[in-house]
This record gives structure tokens, sequence and C-alpha cells, in this order.
């Protein structure tokens, strides 16, 4: 359904952290201690409190003054340099975030096509999907072009979180969100003659959530992602020719046990996560570069089931067949030309 | 799927809203907040008075009351289950839940016969957002291609602070309000004519400092302005013959320029919703269109609806009475001809 052509992966140096929130920046997100603010602000979080003491633990994380919009610029400035023909190529800039950016008026698509993509006449940010927005993104990308972007084929796909106080980074026992961006470059299959790597389906899902995101055991939460991201997998492959057997397993980094757990209910051998913590929105776009990473050192085709899932009820599986000829930059995946 | 996009297959079957509480009244609460006099005056000066807040309600239930007044116009709720997309628009960067919550889990909780294929919401374009969820939801019930499916565009806009955040620099009083759009291909108040978007990245950074608020100040009514002529173009559709220009409900001194520029009279911008609902960002198209739009298609004229933003977006949605495919106005290839069906086309 989907072809990518170039990938770009970034994570902020990791650092060890001792609260639950996000980073403590003062000034921002101000309004959410405002009486309005409380209907957005997690309701276990108290007015004014920026901090809630837990065990320490590592995950990257951005330094103050680099933000979600300065994240997302470098992933696809990187992915795009020395290929100005392609970024002419494209049609549509679909950003995927959960947080908000610590300048909370300023618009990351915007800024893209300021930065890197004059010109490109549609764009939007894609949210309200946890950080299991990519599927969705990328499934929008597989959309026939509009005819205001005609001749551009391609859709510039980027997803960057950065979590700041009072927004929660860490839910012991179930996960930590690490601070991270991503880009790649997708179009409808069959246009070109080289990718990465080729999305052949991808299936996601919205649920209700039964039980208080805020409050539930983080194993009643394991358990529900699990059944939920299993079901998507199972939807995915049985629409396929893929035996269990011919797909590797690969998603998100969780602290709870998750890719074990689906890896023996599926009945498939696992890659190694691209990283102990959740990379946020970025999760699956760096899931996918692992695998393409996994063909490469194989020097064969590997098809992958990848899965991503966020603790908002979303969640969602892609069978991404990987290159092996993919050209390694320095900090993500090319297509040979 | 149909073989070729036409938007004009698409538009809107129905629309609810949600306005929190009683109107209030912009003198007063200038009072209440200590709001000087003179700025109440050139408030006054452009057209605004109502408006409604409420900061005891969620988006999640904000958007609940709008599908229930939507539920009331429909006359039931058995349209639920024919819809296949959920798409949230939203101006205020904060009108969510804390992530990763989402508005959606709280939706399809709320109603158990809601279950779209796909859900997702559209932000950072500001109050054009409600224009890119429409063009959004009319691509992928195209790439569908199913006849009776129903795509669902959802806003909620609520104001976090004081009366120096209600309160607009430049003419216009922002208010907490709550949309439901419902698009489809048949049965339909109005389709689609055509959209356009214009967009000037500069202002990525919005209205962060007071350089960049008086830099989008003193170009918007421009960039609306040519914004219209690439309406025009790309639809064969002039503003000059609409039956009103719905335009967000804030900021009447820049469209009395704009009328001046573009040689239209000034009664053709619809005023009615500045005065008595305030701007309520991504609802303004709902909002105008039950108080105004409506009434005007099903006169057979049509209307178009211009949504600003203070991040470089700008856009227009022209709406035509159903049926009809602009084969006199709309030029653009794409776009049927010889509608013999509405005055517009044959008057």
């Amino acid at each position: 359904m989907l072809d990518l052509y170039a990938l770009d992966l970034y994570l902020p140096p990791e650092v060890s952290h001792g609260s639950l929130l996000g980073a403590q920046e003062p000034f921002t997100y101000a309004h959410l201690f405002d009486p309005a603010g409380q209907w957005s602000r997690p309701p276990t979080v108290g007015r004014g409190v920026r901090a809630i003491a837990c065990a320490a633990f590592d995950v990257p994380a951005a330094p103050a003054a680099e933000r979600s919009t300065d994240m997302a610029s470098r992933v696809v400035g990187r992915m795009l340099a020395g290929h100005r023909a392609q970024a002419a190529q494209v049609g549509t800039i679909l950003h995927a975030q959960c947080t908000l950016d610590q300048q909370m008026l300023s618009s990351v698509p915007l800024r893209l096509r300021h930065d890197h993509l004059p010109g490109v006449p549609r764009y939007a940010t894609i949210g309200q999907l946890g950080t299991a927005g990519v599927p969705t993104a990328l499934r929008l990308a597989a959309c026939p072009p509009l005819p205001a972007s005609a001749g551009r084929p391609l859709t510039c796909v980027s997803a960057a979180d950065k979590w700041i106080a009072p927004f929660v980074r860490h839910f012991p026992g179930l996960l930590s969100y690490g601070d991270a961006a991503a880009a790649c470059l997708a179009a409808p299959s069959g246009g070109r003659a080289y990718a990465i790597a080729h999305v052949l389906d991808l299936e996601f899902s919205t649920r209700p959530l039964p039980y208080d995101l805020w409050t539930a055991p983080a194993s009643v939460q394991e358990d529900f992602i699990f059944a939920h991201v299993q079901d998507c997998a199972e939807r995915v492959r049985r629409r396929s020719d893929f035996r269990r057997a011919d797909l590797r397993l690969i998603g998100d980094g969780m602290a709870a046990p998750l890719g074990e757990r689906l890896a023996g209910s599926l009945g498939m051998a696992r890659l190694p996560d691209a990283a102990a913590c959740h990379l946020s929105s970025a999760s699956a776009l760096f899931s996918i570069g692992a695998a393409i990473e996994a063909a490469a050192a194989r020097e064969q085709i590997l098809d992958a089931l990848v899965w991503t899932a966020s603790p908002g009820g979303q969640a969602a599986a892609m069978l991404v067949r990987c290159r092996p000829d993919a050209v390694r930059t320095q900090t993500g995946w090319a297509a040979r030309s | 799927m149909r073989e070729i996009f036409t938007i004009a297959d698409f538009g809107i079957v129905e629309a609810g809203i949600h306005l929190p509480g009683a109107p209030r009244d912009i003198v007063e609460y200038a009072k209440e907040e200590g709001v000087d006099e003179a700025r109440v005056q050139s408030l006054l000066a452009a057209k605004v008075r109502w408006f409604h807040m409420d900061e005891n309600q969620s988006d999640s239930k904000m958007i609940c009351a709008a599908i229930e007044d939507l539920c009331t116009r429909m006359g039931g709720r058995g349209w639920l289950t024919r819809v296949t997309h959920l798409i949230y628009a939203h101006s205020q960067a904060f009108s969510m839940p804390a992530p990763p919550e989402s508005v959606f889990s709280a939706l399809l909780g709320r109603y158990d016969t809601l279950r779209p294929a796909l859900s997702f919401s559209v932000e950072h374009a500001a109050c054009a957002s409600s224009v890119m969820a429409l063009e959004l939801a009319a691509r992928l019930l195209h790439q569908d291609g199913a006849v009776d499916a129903l795509a669902l565009v959802v806003t909620s806009d609520r104001v976090f602070g004081n009366a120096s955040h209600r309160i607009r620099q430049d003419g216009g009083v922002q208010s907490d309000g709550a949309s439901a759009l419902l698009v489809g291909t048949r049965g339909l108040r109005c389709c689609f004519g055509g959209i356009t978007i214009s967009t000037y990245d500069k202002l990525h950074e919005g209205p962060s400092t007071p350089e960049n608020a008086a830099t989008i100040a003193r170009t918007t009514w421009l960039h609306t302005r040519q914004m219209l002529g690439e309406h025009r173009q790309h639809t064969g559709l002039d503003v000059a013959d609409a039956a009103a220009i719905l335009p967000i409900n804030a900021d009447y001194p820049y469209w009395l320029k704009i009328a001046r520029a573009l040689r239209i009279p000034p009664e053709l911008i619809y005023a009615d919703g500045i005065t008595q609902r305030g701007h309520a960002c991504s609802a303004d198209l709902a909002v105008n269109l039950i108080d105004h739009g409506f009434a005007l298609v099903d006169e057979d004229r049509w209307v178009v609806f211009c949504a600003q933003s203070n991040l470089g977006t700008i856009a227009a949605l022209s709406l035509l009475p159903p049926g009809c495919r602009t084969g006199r106005h709309a030029t653009a290839p794409g776009l049927r001809e010889d509608c013999a069906e509405c005055s517009i086309c044959t008057p």
C-alpha cells in the first residue's frame, strides 16, 4: 500500500529522572493551572505541581532549549539533505505528536514547510492517538493525492514528542516515555524502483478504556494493551498470505513484558526492540528502522510485524517488508539510487 | 473507489453546536475583569457584544453536547453506525485531555454505536483546522467509496486564562464552544463548491511575541484578500456573487477593509455571529451555517466560509445547494459541467 524512501531518527542524550512527570520548565504550560486547565491536566497532578518523586529511571530527554518543533525540523532537515529532488515531490506534510510544544502557539507542520519544504500545498498535525499516531499518518499518506497536490506523490511523515510537566512521562511497571523524533518519506506503492521498505498493510484501532488511565494498576493496563495489539496483529496477518513463522515481531519498548507475551501468543520470533523505553510518537518509525537494520545485517528481505500502542486506547500493527539494499546514512536510511 | 475526486460530490448533511451557558455580555464581563473602557468601546465598534464561557466542561463533554444537538437535528441516532471516519479539529492547543489520553476514548465510551474505522485530530492550523478536517473527510470517504458512509467532524475550543486571553486585541472575544459536522454524499444540506488553503509559513510561531502578533494583525486581512482571489481562480466562484461571506466570528474591521479592497458591499459579510455568538474558533463554521448559511443555501444561493488563523494558514470553503455541480461558476478541471438543477447555474 505504501513505499518508504527515507528514514531519519533522533534521540537526545539519556538522562536520569527522579519524577513521574516530564521536565520541569517553570514557565511552560502555565495555562494548565488556570481553572479551565483542569480538563487538560492529568487529574492526578495537583494545581502547581511540577514534580512527583519516584525511583530513578533513565530515558532520552531533550535539553530545556530544544523544542519538539526543533526535534521535528532536525530529522526532516537531515532526511532531505542532499535530496532536493525528492523534497520537490512532497505534496503533504503529516506530523504525529502527542505532547504540546513548549511554545504552544506554534505549528510543527508549518515550521517544517518553512524550514525544509517550501510550497507544500497540504499539511497537518495528526493527534489524539496517544503515542500511536504514526500508523494513521501512514494510512493517510496512502490516499491518492488531492488535485492540490498533483505531481507531488510523496508525503513527509514525522513524529516528535518532548515530555514537560505537568504531563506524565513515567507509568511505573508499564512504560517510560523518552523524548524522540523521527521522519520518513512515503508514497502509495508502485511509483519508484527503489524503496527502503514497503508497508504492505496496517490495522489500527481506538477503543474506549474500561478503566481510568491515570489510576488503573499497570498490570490491568498491560492486559488491555496486550489484547488490543494482539487483535490488530491477528487481523492484519489474517488478511495477508504470511505464515506466523515468516514474520519477525518488533514494537514499542515497554517496562511491562508485552513484547514477550505478544511473541508467545502470536507465534512469532522477536527482533530486538529499538530502545528500552517507549520512544513516544516516534516509536513506530524507530521500530521500522530497527527492522531495516536487521534486513541489512542479514542481507535479505525481512518481513516484520511492527506494533505500537498507547495507554490512551490506541493500538496498531503494520506488515512491513524491509529491504536489505537500503543505504545506511549517519542517522537513518535512504533508498539506493 | 470513485475514479476522480470531485469535491462537489461531498457536502454537509447536518450540523450541531454547543455554546455553553447563557450568553455573557462583554460590557458586564469587562467591568468584572477591569478591562479599560476604551478597549470596550473599540470592541463594541467592532460589533462584539455577546459570548459564551464555561470553565467547568471538558472538551469531550462539549463535543458530546454538540453531537446531541446534531442528533436532535437529525431526528435520531441511527446515523451514528454509518460514521466511518471521526475527525477532531481544534484551534486552541490545550483543548484536549492530558496526553496520552484521547478525546476519542471518551466519545466511543459515550456512544456505543459510534465505531469509526479511523479517528484522528487535525491540529496546528488554528481556525483553519475545521476546513482541513472537512477536506480530509471528503478525501477519505472518496477513497472508501461507500455511498452511505459518513464522516463526523467534531470541534471543541476552550479559552484558558483571564480577559487578556479571552479578548482579542483587534476586535473579537473568544467563546468556548463545540460543533459537530456530518459529511457525506447523500441527503446533503449543501455541497462543497471548493476548498482553498493558502499558507504563509513565516508565521509558524503564531502570536508568541508582540512583534509576531503585530505582523499577523498587519497582514491577515491582506492574506485573506489574496486567498479569496486564489479561491476564484481554483473554483471559478467569485465571492462578490455569494449570498454571504461567513467569516470567523471576530475581526469585523478587517472584513470592512477586505470588502473595500474587493469592492463588495459590506452587507455581504455576515456580522451577526460576531455580535451574538463570539468567536468559538473552529466551531464558527457550524455556528454560522446554522444561524444563517443553511437558510441561504435552502433558497438556492451559495455562501463562502473564511477561516483565518494566527499561524499563517487561511482557508475558504464554498458551500453550494446540493446537486449543484457549479457548471457556470466553476471552470476548474474535474468539476462537472451542465448543472441545470439550481439557480446558480441556470439563473
